[in-house]
């Protein structure tokens, strides 16, 4: 039993990451209605220019990381206000293609740079792993879940209860009608897109570590991410970070007791279960199709 | 995420229509292209590498068509086409190994049948269920399937793979890349002209007619779950048989040969060649092909280009590759002085 | 296109169309005929002769590209000198993602141009492409992976250079029984490399208390840390490439968890070592390259000279030490060969390589035996080096 208990706080940490992740997908899926795949990519070259500046720039990683939030936003925002808007009234399959051109594009873009062997970056606490109830869990872990509980809750408060998050809110609901209503939507959209790929930022810049800085480091995360963002309901923050630690901590529970090598596909049945009891997720609001 | 359903009804309609150039012009381009397909090897046989990159394209060609016949002309989601590849592919390598002196025809037929049965078994589901549900469950599916054929080691020997034989009828084999070519050229032909019927009997109607509106399908009394779940069934078929045709060409079946990102690309691909519209499909297939063959990997170069290819291609032709002869008339008329012609209308007998 | 009679009858007329045009090729087909094959010189020009070679420059063992700048160098020492027989030697590296599909694209791509492969990576991607270069009487020279499917029914176009995985396992099975450990656990890779190790493994009698095989694109081993903590393995035989390792190291590490551990020399790289958050105290490696800062061995002084002079910015590491030795044995080969250069006679010259001395040992080949290296021995990782066991 302790060991169960184990593998549930060792899914934490990843649980942690992939929250981050689905937090900036559900963002700009929120205001702009748009899957971006481009996510996991965009976020490896924060990530990548994390390791630029730490390594040839020579900064503080402090210093650094917020440099890399400030490059995340500037790569979300130029995204969404130059490319997306231009095929903002194509139809949204259109759309999520040209994210999924990206996503091939801004990797080819990293290899070419950054080369394809694995770097290291240190992460942002470390430490022996310390014991908290007879159960070990590293500093960092506690640091990422910290994060993540910290994060969401901000998020969450910033958009039910601030006027910008009732503006986003609005946006999200009808766009048009939120237009009309004197919001400045494609500001609100571009700004949900710049936060979002910060997010996504975080969440590479965290599982760097582990899996070794490389191009395509975020694909099979990008997987899990979507997965929880789905869990959780697709348009909910709540349940993108509670979707985030519950696929964690299945699949190293997955991994555990039964076999690494079917995690996505064991994963991916729960998910389909969760969804035929709950068809909005978890947390997710009826959404109405006008058919 | 009902937003991801295609009810053209909603703002922003997902399948905006193809205009069309007139008929006659039309059949000029398809039998110009016909005959290119058909002579060419006589001047490029001798280069395998080039015979192989045009195998490839016919490969993906029916591939991608497989899949725009689930995503445009049915409007369902499906993230997961290159799942029913892999069970083509793996289906048609079983065959081949273990049922000796198989005649081609026979494993073409098998493989597309054992996809069929697997694509059946995926719609039966979607009767009930929403848009966002069937995207989940065909990316869940896309995903697993090489996992699942990356464990099965007993019957797929694993990440090794297993080695396909090549097509043979009776006891005439070819091996040889220009016999590939045509073997799998004669193949998607016969692939097309059922589509093509398909698509232009009452069931194809009722393909677009679910798509279009459910309630409105309902209230003219088409079955809308029996018709989704023909759609898919269609559509595994087709696609198992791409993916028969597929480990022929490469000779070899492994968890790797049908990633996940391999649906992703067909599914770009949809989009790119044009939803609805089976020859856009083969126009982005061709023209994926060639980009993949052409830029070699060691630069890296190859995702930049392809990658850039996609981004540009949908900035400037939204609705497509198959719109471009629309608009490069447009373009023409309005160099020549002339107004734009108004697009042709959609007559009755048109479903797109 | 408008799905109605009109367009069946205009199908029926791009049939007719069609089988007219099915005529006029198939007549010219047979006019022509390609020639292909072992008899034409691929890749032999009057002054150069062409290698290929499939290796992972991206994905999970990306670092194995390393081996190309290995073989380049010693190209172009040996092109320093004049060549061999007038010809300067030339090297096509492709990137095969260490995925056995990637690679057979990639050897079609190679094949117009080259007289034959050295120092393709990987053993399922090998076996994928031997199957392609087999039945065409294209010689490979030096795969880098000792599989156990390489040394039975060795096809005549094959030249191994590793030593087969099963002397490794078996040397890394004998060293943990002679070190003393009670109870070994085994990490191994889910394909003919891994099952060629762990099957060497066996071979020395040793009984592994726990047994997880993983696969290549894995990339979170804490369950598999956690189960071995369990079983209280004192210590770990990880038969892995460098990617994993290092991942799995660092999830013991993240357990406090520190047996012994024993490596195959594919993941012997420094990262393996010395895995944040701590330095692990006993890590030993099974090798047949020599120590790398062992100057005094003349073999090493050449291959660190060349490398410094000629790819002055690539890492001078076990990879290129490989791709370097199986450069040796490919050039050997040529260098026996008089009259044309063709891939047939290119075999026979590899057949009659005798007494080879390469970094990595004595190679001897004949007609009806293509085994390369025999011998391993192990080595102990200190201050992020490799250096003889104490």
């Amino acid at each position: 039993m302790h060991n169960f208990f184990q593998f549930v706080i060792g899914g934490l940490g990843f649980g942690g990451i992939y929250a981050f992740a689905a937090l900036g997908l559900v963002l700009i899926f929120k205001t702009s209605g748009v899957v971006n795949f481009a996510f996991g990519a965009m976020a490896t070259v924060v990530t990548l220019t994390l390791w630029s500046l730490l390594n040839h720039a020579g900064l503080p990683f402090a210093a650094a990381w917020v440099l890399a939030m400030v490059i995340a936003m500037l790569i979300g925002g130029f995204t969404n206000g130059v490319l997306m808007r231009r095929i903002e009234r194509s139809a949204v399959l259109v759309q999520i293609v040209l994210t999924l051109g990206l996503l091939i594009l801004i990797e080819g873009l990293a290899g070419v740079l950054w080369g394809y062997g694995p770097k290291s970056i240190p992460q942002p606490l470390s430490g022996n792993p310390v014991n908290v109830a007879s159960f070990l869990i590293t500093p960092n872990d506690l640091f990422i879940i910290g994060l993540t509980v910290g994060v969401g809750l901000l998020l969450f408060v910033v958009f039910e209860w601030t006027r910008v998050g009732l503006a986003m809110r609005a946006i999200a609901a009808d766009r048009e009608v939120a237009s009309l209503m004197g919001i400045r939507t494609n500001l609100y959209v571009t700004g949900s897109w710049a936060l979002g790929t910060a997010l996504s930022g975080i969440a590479a810049i965290l599982v760097a570590p582990s899996l070794g800085l490389e191009p395509t480091m975020m694909d099979q995360v990008a997987v899990f991410a979507f997965a929880a963002a789905i869990v959780g309901g697709f348009g909910s923050l709540i349940g993108a970070v509670v979707g985030g630690f519950l696929i964690g901590v299945a699949s190293n529970l997955i991994a555990a007791y039964v076999s690494t090598n079917l995690q996505l596909t064991l994963i991916f049945a729960v998910i389909v279960a969760v969804l035929y009891v709950r068809p909005d997720g978890l947390f997710g609001r009826q959404a109405v199709s006008r058919q | 995420m009902s937003e991801l359903s295609l009810s053209a009804a909603r703002r922003g309609a997902l399948v905006k229509s193809i205009r069309k150039l007139p008929l006659g012009l039309r059949m000029l381009a398809i039998v110009a292209v016909a005959i290119v397909a058909i002579v060419f090897p006589a001047f490029e046989g001798s280069d395998s590498f080039v015979m192989y990159t045009a195998t490839q394209a016919l490969v993906y060609g029916l591939a991608i068509v497989s899949l725009n016949l689930l995503v445009g002309f049915g409007g369902q989601i499906s993230l997961g086409q290159a799942g029913f590849l892999a069970i083509g592919g793996y289906a048609a390598a079983l065959l081949a190994i273990h049922v000796s002196g198989l005649p081609i025809p026979i494993e073409v037929l098998g493989a597309g049948a054992a996809t069929a049965v697997i694509g059946f078994l995926l719609g039966l589901p979607t009767g009930r269920l929403r848009g966002h549900y069937l995207a989940i469950l065909t990316l869940g599916f896309g995903v697993a399937i090489p996992e699942i054929a990356l464990n099965w080691t007993s019957l797929t020997q694993g990440r090794t793979g297993l080695t396909v034989p090549p097509p043979r009828i009776g006891n005439t084999i070819f091996p040889t890349p220009t016999e590939l070519y045509y073997f799998s050229l004669v193949v998607l032909v016969i692939c097309l002209v059922a589509i093509f019927s398909i698509l232009a009997s009452s069931t194809g109607r009722a393909f677009a007619a679910v798509r279009d509106s459910e309630a409105a399908a309902t209230a003219m009394g088409i079955n809308v779950t029996a018709t989704k779940v023909l759609l898919f069934t269609t559509s595994a078929f087709f696609a198992g048989v791409a993916g028969d045709l597929d480990a022929h060409l490469q000779g070899l079946v492994s968890p790797d040969s049908f990633p996940f990102s391999l649906s992703l690309f067909f599914f770009a691909a949809v989009v790119l060649g044009g939803l609805a519209s089976v020859w856009g499909s083969l126009a982005g297939a061709v023209i994926l092909a060639v980009i993949e063959a052409e830029t070699s990997s060691s630069s890296g170069w190859e995702p930049v280009i392809l990658g850039g290819a996609v981004v540009l291609l949908l900035l400037f032709l939204p609705r497509g590759l198959a719109d471009f002869p629309y608009r490069a008339q447009q373009a023409l008329r309005r160099w020549r002085g002339r107004k734009p012609r108004a697009a042709v209308p959609p007559s009755r007998a048109e479903v797109s | 296109m408008t799905w109605d009679l009109r367009s069946v009858r205009g199908l029926r007329f791009v049939f007719a169309a069609g089988a007219v045009a099915l005529a006029i090729a198939a007549c010219g087909q047979s006019a022509s005929s390609s020639s292909s094959g072992s008899g034409s010189s691929a890749g032999v020009t009057s002054n150069s002769v062409t290698f290929g070679q499939t290796v992972p420059f991206s994905g999970p063992a990306a670092l194995y590209g390393e081996s190309t700048a290995g073989v380049k160098a010693y190209f172009a020492a040996v092109n320093a000198q004049g060549g061999v027989n007038g010809r300067k030697l030339n090297l096509t590296a492709l990137d095969d993602q260490y995925t056995p599909p990637v690679a057979v694209q990639q050897t079609r791509k190679l094949i117009p141009q080259e007289l034959g492969e050295v120092a393709v990576n990987g053993s399922a991607t090998t076996k994928a492409v031997l199957n392609v270069l087999t039945p065409q009487g294209i010689p490979l020279v030096g795969p880098q992976t000792g599989a156990t499917y390489l040394f039975q029914n060795t096809p005549p176009i094959l030249f191994n250079v590793w030593p087969e995985y099963t002397i490794e396992g078996k040397l890394l099975g004998n060293f943990a029984q002679k070190r003393g450990l009670k109870k070994v656990g085994v990490l191994y890779q889910n394909d003919d490399f891994g099952q060629s190790l762990y099957n060497g493994v066996l071979a020395s009698g040793l009984k592994p208390a726990k047994v997880i095989s993983y696969d290549p694109t894995q990339t979170d081993f804490s369950p598999d840390a956690q189960q071995f903590k369990s079983a209280g393995v004192d210590g770990v035989i990880i038969l892995a490439i460098p990617k994993p390792t290092i991942a799995f190291l660092n999830a013991m590490a993240a357990l406090n968890f520190k047996p012994v551990r024993l490596m195959s020399q594919v993941s012997a790289i420094p990262q393996s070592f010395s895995a944040s958050p701590q330095e692990f105290p006993s890590s030993y490696v099974g090798a047949f390259i020599p120590a790398l800062q062992d100057t005094s061995n003349p073999q090493v002084k050449q291959f660190e000279t060349a490398m410094h002079r000629y790819e002055p910015s690539a890492p001078v590491s076990i990879f290129a030490a490989w791709g370097w030795t199986e450069a040796q044995v490919a050039v050997a080969g040529l260098k026996n060969v008089s009259g044309k250069l063709t891939r047939a006679s290119y075999i026979k010259g590899l057949d009659s390589v005798h007494n080879l001395q390469t970094l990595g040992g004595t190679v001897n080949y004949s007609s009806s035996s293509h085994v390369g290296l025999t011998k391993m021995f192990m080595v102990q990782a200190r201050g992020g080096q490799l250096a003889p066991v104490q």
